[in-house]
C-alpha cells in the first residue's frame, strides 16, 4: 500500500449538513458537497463519521487507511460488490494532518422504511431498516408497517451468509455482527447491507478495539472478530430471526423451518470455534429451505388488540383518547424532532456511506463505461485539490473509476483460470464438492488453501505426496500442471503437526500452534487425517489428550492428533511400584526411569492427579507438577527409597 | 435449552394531572406520545424496559400499566383533573411497585431496581402527609423494591420539595425561572426518553447503571436550594 492509494480529504474541504447520528465512538454528519459514484443514477450521498476525542487515542490510523485503500486493491468486480453491500470507508478525513474520521456512502434508500406510528396521522421520516425490527413478534413487525414473509427471512439470511463468505474471502471479518449493524430490504431480492464497517477487521487488524453488542457476545475467552466468531453470530441471528426474539439461543426455533438449519445452528454455537460450519454451508441450506417457504407476510395486529398472555397485573384505568382527537402528529412539532434526535443520539444510528476512490490518475476513461454501477466518485464543489478529484481535467463532476486493477491479467482475461494463473504463495477457496475442485482466488487467511508447490508437465495428483504441508492436490490438463495446496486451518498451525512434533493451545477449543518441545506442551504421538474418532489414540503409550481439528466443509481433511503431555521428568508417567532414579533434592529433584530397579534408588508408592497433594502421600516423599491450563493432567507422585 | 428471559427495568412516569396543568395538556400529550413512539421505534431498548404511566391529582389513575411498548397498540392519554396530592402517589407506588416486580419475576425475568420519573407543577396540596408513605417507599429495608425517584418541578413546584421527593439530590431538577412551562414539559419527556434509552443500553453491559440526563432548561434543584 502506498500513501497515494489512500484517498484522503482535509476536514476543511467538507461541507457538513445535518447530524445523522451520534454514539459512543463519534458523530455522523451528512456531507453536502461530495458524491460517490455519480454514474449510478446521480451518485451516492456521502456522510462523514468523526471520532470523539476520547476515541482518537485508540484509533489505529494505519488500519483505517488500509481499509480505505482496500477497494482500490481488489478487482473491479470485487470492489464494486463491497461498496454495494457495505458502507465501507471511502476516504480518510484529516484535521491538521491527523486522522479524524472517514467518509462513507449513506444507506441506500431501499434499506430504509417509514415506521408506522401509533398516533400516526402523518408518516414519520424514513429510517434505516435495522434487522432489530425483525427480532420481535409478528404483530409488532406488521404494526410498524413492515411486510415480511418466512421466505423473506430465509432469503435475507441466505444473502447474509453469502456476504460473509465473500467478506471472509477478501480478508474481512465483521466482529460486531448484530442487528444494529445490519440493514435489510424485503424487495426483490431480499438482501442485507452492512454498516459500522470501521468496526470490522481487515486481515486481522481492527481500526478500534473490538466491542460487542450485549446479548450478541461470543463465548468468554474466544478471540473476537474472527471467521468463527462471525459464524457464531450468524447462528444466533438465524435462531432469533425465526424465534422472533432478541435473546433466544435455542436452535429448536429453526427446526420447524428445516431440521438441517437447526443442526447448523447447533453446530454454529459450538464452544469450539473449529467445529462451527462455514457461512457457505448456511447459504446452501437456507437457499434450499427458501424454495418451499411461505411467501405470506406476517399478520397485522388486531385493532386495539388485547395483550393476552403478556397482560400486566392490572388493566389500564384510563380510556384511550376518542378516535377523532388523536395526539399531534409525531413528525410535526419541534418537540418530537428533539426527542427523536436524542433517541438517535444514544442509539448510534450509523448511517451512510461507501465509496471507492482509486489513487491512480488517468485510468478512468476506458473502464468507466464497463458498468453503470461501477463505484466512482465525483465532487461538486469544483475544487481541484481534493483526492476525490483525481482526473486529469479536474472538472466538478467528473466520474472516475475508483477500483483500478494493477493486474494486467485481470483486465485482459475476463475469465481468469485460477490453476493456470497460480503461483507458489497464491491462495484459493475451494468451493467444489467431492473430487471436483472449484478454485477461487482469495486472500491467504485461515480457511483458504495456499499453493506450496507447482509441479509442471504432469497431471499426477500423487506428485504432491511428500511435499511439506501439502493437503490437497489439484491438476489441470489444459495447463499440464499440478498445484500442491496446503490448508490454512482456522484451528492453527498444529493442523500440520506430525508424529514427534510438539503443539500447544490453552484449551481444546482454542487455536493450537506447532511449538518447540518443552515441559508443559504436548508431543504429537500420532496424527490421523479424515477422522474425528479419538478412539484411535487409546492404545498409544503416554497418550493423555486428543485434539480434533476440523477442516470446515472439506471432508477428509480434518485431523485427529493424539497427544502426550511433556512432563518435567519421568515421574509424570510413572505408575505404582515403578522404579525411578532420583537425583537432586527438594525442588531440584529429578526422577528418571532408567529401565532397571537395580539402578534406581526410589519406587513409586502412589499417584493422584491432584496437584500439590502432600496429604495423599502420608509420610512418603512426593513430587508434584501441574499446567494450570490442563489441571486434569497434573499430578502428585509419592515415592519411597528402595 | 433453558432460556434466560433477561433483566428488565420497570420505569414509572408519574405525571401531574392537576387543574393547573390544563394550559399545557397539549405539551403533556405530545411529550408522552414522543416517549412511547420513541421507545417503540427502538425495539432493542423497548425489550429491556417496562413502561408504566400514572396520572395523579386527588388520586392515581393508571394510564399505561407496566407495558412492553412493542406490544402496545394505542398511546396512553393524560386527563386534567383535581388537586395535587403527592400522598396518593406514594401510597399507590407502595403497593404497585412490589406487585409489578413480583409479576415480572413470575414471568421469569430478573428485575432491576425500578425508576420513577415524577413531574409536578405545584406544591403538594396534602401538605406534609405525603412524606410518611414516601419514606416507606424509599427505605430499602421496608420496601426491598424501593425505586430510584427522579423529580422534576415546573411552575410552582419548589426546589426544596423536589429534593425531598428525589432519592438522590442529583436526581432533583427544577425548571429555570424564565422557562415556559410548556417547553419545560417537552424537555422533561425528551430527557426522559434519552435517559431510558441510555439506561437501556447500559442495562446489559458489564456495568448496568441508571443514566439520568438533566432536562434542558432545568437546573439541579440542589443548586437552587443550596
Amino acid at each position: 500500500m502506498t500513501s497515494e492509494r489512500v484517498p484522503t480529504v482535509d476536514h476543511g474541504a467538507l461541507a457538513l449538513g445535518r447530524r445523522l447520528g451520534q454514539g459512543g465512538q463519534g458523530t455522523v454528519h451528512e456531507v453536502t458537497n461530495k458524491k460517490i459514484n455519480e454514474t449510478d443514477g446521480g451518485g451516492w450521498e456521502v456522510a462523514y463519521k468523526e471520532y470523539n476525542a476520547a476515541v482518537l487515542p485508540h484509533l489505529d490510523a494505519a488500519a483505517l487507511a488500509a481499509s480505505v485503500a482496500l477497494p482500490g486493491e481488489l478487482s473491479a468486480a470485487e470492489g464494486r460488490w463491497l461498496c454495494e453491500k457495505t458502507a465501507w470507508p471511502a476516504a480518510l478525513v484529516e484535521r491538521q494532518g491527523s486522522a479524524s474520521g472517514f467518509l462513507m456512502r449513506t444507506v441506500p434508500d431501499r434499506f430504509r422504511f417509514t415506521l408506522q406510528s401509533l398516533g400516526g396521522t402523518t408518516p414519520g421520516a424514513r429510517r434505516p431498516a435495522n434487522l432489530e425490527y425483525l427480532l420481535n413478534d409478528d404483530a409488532y413487525v406488521a404494526g410498524i408497517g413492515l411486510s415480511v414473509s418466512e421466505r423473506d427471512r430465509l432469503l435475507l439470511l441466505t444473502d447474509l451468509a453469502a456476504t460473509l463468505t465473500r467478506l471472509h474471502r477478501i480478508g474481512i471479518t465483521v466482529g460486531d455482527l448484530s442487528p444494529k449493524n445490519l440493514l435489510f430490504t424485503t424487495g426483490t431480492p431480499p438482501e442485507c447491507f452492512l454498516i459500522d464497517c470501521d468496526a470490522m477487521r481487515l486481515r486481522g487488524t481492527g481500526v478500534l478495539p473490538q466491542a460487542e453488542t450485549p446479548d450478541w457476545q461470543i463465548p468468554d475467552g474466544e478471540e473476537k472478530a474472527t471467521r468463527a466468531s462471525d459464524v457464531y453470530k450468524l447462528a444466533l441471528l438465524a435462531i432469533r430471526l425465526f424465534a422472533r426474539d432478541q435473546t433466544s439461543r435455542d436452535p429448536a426455533a429453526l427446526a420447524s423451518v428445516s431440521p438441517e438449519l437447526s443442526d447448523l445452528a447447533r453446530a454454529g454455537l459450538d464452544p469450539d470455534p473449529a467445529r462451527r460450519p462455514l457461512p457457505a454451508q448456511w447459504a446452501e441450506q437456507l437457499a434450499a429451505a427458501a424454495t418451499t417457504a411461505s411467501t405470506a407476510p406476517a399478520a397485522a395486529p388486531a385493532a386495539n388488540g388485547g395483550k393476552g398472555a403478556s397482560a400486566p397485573p392490572r388493566r389500564r384505568a384510563g380510556a384511550p383518547g376518542p378516535p377523532g382527537t388523536p395526539p399531534g402528529p409525531p413528525g410535526g412539532g419541534p418537540n418530537w424532532s428533539a426527542a427523536k434526535a436524542l433517541v438517535a443520539a444514544a442509539a448510534v444510528i450509523l448511517v451512510i456511506i461507501v465509496g471507492v476512490v482509486g489513487g491512480h490518475s488517468g485510468g478512468g476513461s476506458g473502464q468507466a463505461s464497463e458498468s453503470s454501477t461501477q463505484p466512482s466518485v465525483s465532487q461538486d464543489d469544483g475544487g481541484g485539490t481534493s483526492p476525490y478529484d483525481d482526473s486529469s481535467g479536474g472538472s466538478g463532476s467528473t466520474s472516475l473509476d475508483p477500483t483500478p486493477s494493477d493486474s494486467p491479467s485481470e483486465s485482459a482475461s475476463p475469465t481468469p483460470d485460477p490453476v493456470g494463473d497460480a503461483e507458489v504463495g497464491s491462495c484459493f477457496d475451494d468451493r467444489g464438492t467431492g473430487n471436483h475442485s472449484d478454485l477461487t482466488p482469495t486472500s491467504c487467511t485461515s480457511g483458504a488453501f495456499k499453493v506450496v508447490q507447482i509441479n509442471s508437465a504432469t497431471t499426477d495428483l500423487n506428485s504432491c505426496d511428500g511435499v511439506t504441508d501439502s493437503d490437497r492436490s489439484v491438476s489441470s490438463a489444459e495447463h499440464d500442471r499440478v498445484l500442491c495446496l496446503s490448508y490454512l486451518s482456522p484451528g492453527g498451525t498444529a493442523y500440520h503437526a506430525r508424529s514427534g512434533d510438539c503443539v500447544y493451545g490453552t484449551s481444546p477449543s482454542s487455536s493450537w500452534s506447532e511449538v518447540s518441545c518443552q515441559t508443559g506442551n504436548f508431543k504429537v504421538l500420532a496424527a490421523y487425517r479424515g477422522t474425528s474418532d479419538s478412539a484411535k489414540c487409546n492404545s498409544l503409550t503416554h497418550y493423555n489428550q486428543w485434539l480434533h481439528i476440523p477442516a470446515g466443509g472439506y471432508s477428509g481433511l480434518d485431523m485427529m492428533l493424539c497427544l502426550s503431555m511433556n512432563y518435567p521428568d519421568d515421574a509424570g508417567y510413572a505408575t505404582q511400584r515403578e522404579c525411578l532414579l532420583k537425583s537432586g533434592d527438594g525442588p531440584k529433584a529429578r526422577f528418571t526411569n532408567v529401565g532397571s530397579c537395580a539402578s534406581s534408588n526410589v519406587y513409586v508408592t502412589g499417584r493422584t492427579s491432584t496437584y500439590n497433594d502432600a496429604g495423599f502421600c502420608n509420610q512418603d516423599g512426593w513430587t508434584t507438577w501441574e499446567n494450570p491450563d490442563y489441571p486434569r493432567l497434573g499430578y502428585t507422585v509419592c515415592w519411597r527409597p528402595r | 435449552m433453558a432460556e434466560t428471559k433477561g433483566v428488565l427495568l420497570p420505569a414509572y412516569v408519574v405525571a401531574d394531572e392537576s387543574g393547573s396543568m390544563g394550559p399545557y395538556q397539549q405539551e403533556l400529550s405530545h411529550g408522552l406520545a414522543s416517549l412511547c413512539e420513541g421507545l417503540r421505534a427502538e425495539p432493542m431498548i423497548a425489550a429491556k424496559l417496562r413502561l408504566a404511566v400514572l396520572g395523579f391529582s386527588d388520586d392515581v389513575q393508571v394510564r399505561l400499566a407496566v407495558a412492553d411498548m412493542r406490544t402496545e397498540t394505542t398511546l396512553p392519554q393524560l386527563t386534567i383533573r383535581g388537586l395535587t396530592a403527592y400522598g396518593a402517589v406514594f401510597d399507590d407506588l407502595l403497593s404497585r411497585i412490589p406487585a409489578d416486580v413480583q409479576w415480572l419475576r413470575d414471568q421469569g425475568y430478573k428485575v432491576h431496581r425500578p425508576v420513577v420519573f415524577f413531574l409536578s407543577d405545584g406544591q403538594p396540596t396534602d401538605r406534609g402527609s405525603w412524606q410518611r408513605p414516601h419514606a416507606r417507599l424509599t427505605d430499602k429495608s421496608q420496601t426491598p423494591t424501593a425505586p430510584n425517584i427522579i423529580a422534576c418541578g415546573i411552575g410552582d413546584a419548589q426546589a426544596a420539595t423536589m429534593v425531598k421527593v428525589a432519592t438522590r439530590p442529583e436526581f432533583a431538577f427544577v425548571a429555570k425561572a424564565e422557562t415556559d412551562i410548556g417547553q419545560a414539559i417537552s424537555e422533561f419527556f425528551h430527557s426522559l426518553t434519552a435517559s431510558l434509552v441510555a439506561s437501556g443500553h447500559a442495562l446489559n453491559s458489564g456495568s448496568p447503571q441508571l443514566v439520568v440526563n438533566k432536562p434542558d432548561q432545568f437546573t439541579m434543584a440542589i443548586d437552587e436550594v443550596g
